[in-house]
């Protein structure tokens, strides 16, 4: 018996229901099965339009520019998951510099490009503010970016999928009062009653839950931590033309027929950090929000899986893929794929607008014992 | 005669005026001489240039020039066989002016919720659509621009045709071949540099080029002969 059998304690807890070996506390998964992965996205990217998965999953299509939204979100989502991987027991100023050279590092050509240097202000502020406001947990973290990979079952035979596993990475597992929750950080630019209700609707995250609930993990429910994007623009100052039309419109409402406008210069990096700092001290600029999860919504989660599975099994058998054309401009704005479904599918387009890149990114070490689902041509 | 079922494939057409192409490259570099060799060739004059090559071309400085030059054309009555959009840029920049003087805005973003540019776009692809569908062939003439892609990993130039986005997905979609015409310096047997002109055909991460009839080698001279006598040879591979 190799020492990778042996299970161990952890934390000296006993919430976990089954014994916890050395593999679930590595990035390694498993290495059970050569079955297929599929992770959230692929499942949500098939049931929204099939044809975009397929170009995605199948054909491994991707456009190479990184969105501008996923280029901060990650960077936070990065600074985030050092902050939590850094021990407690250090002093906070160490592990808050560890991140700022984090993300000094993440906006590297901020000196030259005024867009990364707006973002790398932004974050910074953000975080330095995170850190004043959450110095103090309320939770204890369990497990940071924690991968999985889980067996998908028929809800009606409880059998095991005999060509899918499931796989997914959450932001982290975190304990609260003795219980466990799924940790999910957000980054928005506001937080209204609508957003706070979609994150009921979040099946993403409750999909996860019930496969770590599966792996051993009892989670109970969520903890949202959301970072409020601010939309503060660091003030470039008015030209003199701009200058002297303002004055002019001054005076002409004054009776003297004068003004003493001064010209508005640019702002300074100090004034636009303070303005920052004093936006991220307000109360709202971050928000935690606790969700509970129900079984019988993990239930449904479960059977609406297995069916989307069996219609993939289905499309990939009968190659027939669907474009929903409902979902060319879902988020308001345009599907990536757009122009090659508009082109008719034209290989122009495809090898000049897009560059071929293995799927399910965020779970690479966990592909590498499995095949992705595209990949294969199935045994049915 | 009474129709019959085929008994044989049609094969591919090697003709070059059935074709649309879509020509780019840096200034001088002799896009629109090597566009005038095309099948009988009209150009659609967008911007001055064109008076050192004999050719037949209509000015078409406003777009209700232009679709009025469309409208001669889809008429017949006449030997033309190519069309050729001398630039595709201008053309674009005089169907947008044309579509936000009809919505007396001064610019597309000055209507609301993106309804210029989708007004603009839609138009561009209606007019070009119909001119892909006519018996003939079409040539879009742009410029080059090289462009900063910023990756997930990095960031790299690529070389791509100047038309704004929107206006360039429309015409890649359309085309059968992406020509991007290049310079490569190599050196004589005297070891001094030469500069040879090429066109590039196939797609590549540094520069978008294309061949969808899969008759072109990865690249030639820029040169009309060499280019229609590889376009004449019988594809090799299949195209995708």
């Amino acid at each position: 018996m190799s020492d990778d059998d042996l299970p161990l304690v952890r934390l000296g807890q006993g919430d976990y229901r089954r014994d916890i070996y050395p593999h679930d506390l590595t990035r390694q998964p498993r290495p059970t099965t050569m079955k297929n992965v599929l992770t959230y996205s692929a499942l949500n990217t098939f049931r929204n339009c099939p044809r975009k998965y397929k170009h995605r999953y199948l054909d491994h299509l991707r456009r190479p520019e990184r969105p501008d939204a996923l280029a901060f979100g990650s960077v936070v989502h990065g600074a985030l998951e050092l902050w939590y991987r850094q021990p407690v027991d250090m002093p906070t100023v160490t592990r808050l510099y560890r991140v700022f050279d984090y993300i000094d590092a993440q906006f590297s050509q901020r000196e030259g490009d005024e867009k990364q240097k707006h973002q790398w202000h932004v974050a910074r502020a953000m975080f330095a503010a995170y850190v004043d406001r959450y110095e103090q947990e309320e939770f204890e973290v369990v497990e940071v970016e924690k991968e999985f990979q889980a067996e998908i079952r028929n809800p009606e035979t409880n059998r095991l999928s005999q060509t899918f596993t499931i796989a997914g990475k959450a932001d982290g597992i975190v304990r609260v009062g003795g219980k466990l929750y799924l940790l999910e950080h957000k980054t928005a630019s506001a937080i209204t009653s609508d957003y706070l209700d979609r994150l009921w609707t979040d099946t993403q995250i409750a999909l996860y839950s019930h496969y770590l609930r599966e792996l051993g993990y009892p989670i109970v429910g969520v903890i949202y931590n959301v970072l409020l994007k601010t939309r503060l623009k660091q003030k470039a100052g008015e030209t003199k033309q701009e200058f002297e039309a303002r004055r002019a419109e001054l005076a002409a409402k004054n009776k003297s027929g004068r003004s003493t406008a001064k010209q508005q210069l640019p702002e300074t990096d100090e004034e636009f950090r303070a303005r920052l700092h004093g936006w991220y001290s307000q109360h709202s600029a971050f928000h935690r929000e606790r969700i509970y999860l129900s079984d019988d919504r993990m239930a449904m989660l479960q059977d609406e899986v297995w069916e989307i599975t069996q219609q993939y099994l289905d499309a990939k058998r009968r190659s027939k893929w669907l474009l929903n054309t409902s979902n060319c401009f879902s988020f308001q704005r345009p599907c990536e794929y757009l122009p090659y479904c508009q082109s008719g599918f034209s290989p122009n387009l495809r090898d000049n607008l897009f560059e071929v890149a293995a799927p399910h990114e965020e779970l690479v070490e966990l592909t590498v014992g499995g095949n992705s689902a595209a990949d294969d041509d199935f045994d049915f | 005669m009474p129709l019959a079922l085929p008994t044989t494939r049609t094969k591919p057409s090697a003709d070059l005026s059935t074709k649309t192409t879509l020509i780019y490259g840096p200034p001088k570099i002799g896009k629109s001489s090597f566009a005038s060799r095309f099948p009988n060739a009209l150009f659609f004059e967008c911007e001055p240039g064109l008076n050192e090559l004999e050719v037949f071309k209509v000015p078409t400085y406003n777009w209700p020039d232009f679709l009025a030059a469309c409208k001669l054309v889809a008429a017949g009555n006449h030997d033309f066989k190519t069309i050729v959009i001398d630039t595709a840029d201008n053309a674009f920049k005089y169907c947008s002016e044309f579509v936000c003087g009809k919505h007396s805005v001064e610019y597309e973003g000055d209507l609301g919720h993106g309804k210029g540019w989708a007004l603009v776009k839609n138009e561009w692809h209606r007019v070009l659509t119909r001119l892909a569908s006519l018996p003939g062939g079409l040539v879009l003439i742009s410029h080059a621009v090289d462009k900063t892609v910023e990756t997930r990993t990095g960031e790299y130039t690529k070389t791509q045709p100047s038309l704004p986005d929107r206006a360039r997905h429309v015409v890649l979609g359309l085309v059968d071949m992406i020509l991007y015409c290049d310079t490569i310096t190599r050196k004589d047997a005297e070891g001094n540099p030469v500069v040879e002109r090429i066109i590039r055909t196939k797609p590549h991460p540094t520069y978008e080029a294309g061949d969808r009839t899969g008759r072109l080698p990865e690249s030639l001279p820029l040169n009309f002969d060499a280019f229609s006598k590889a376009f004449a040879t019988p594809s090799s591979k299949p195209s995708k």
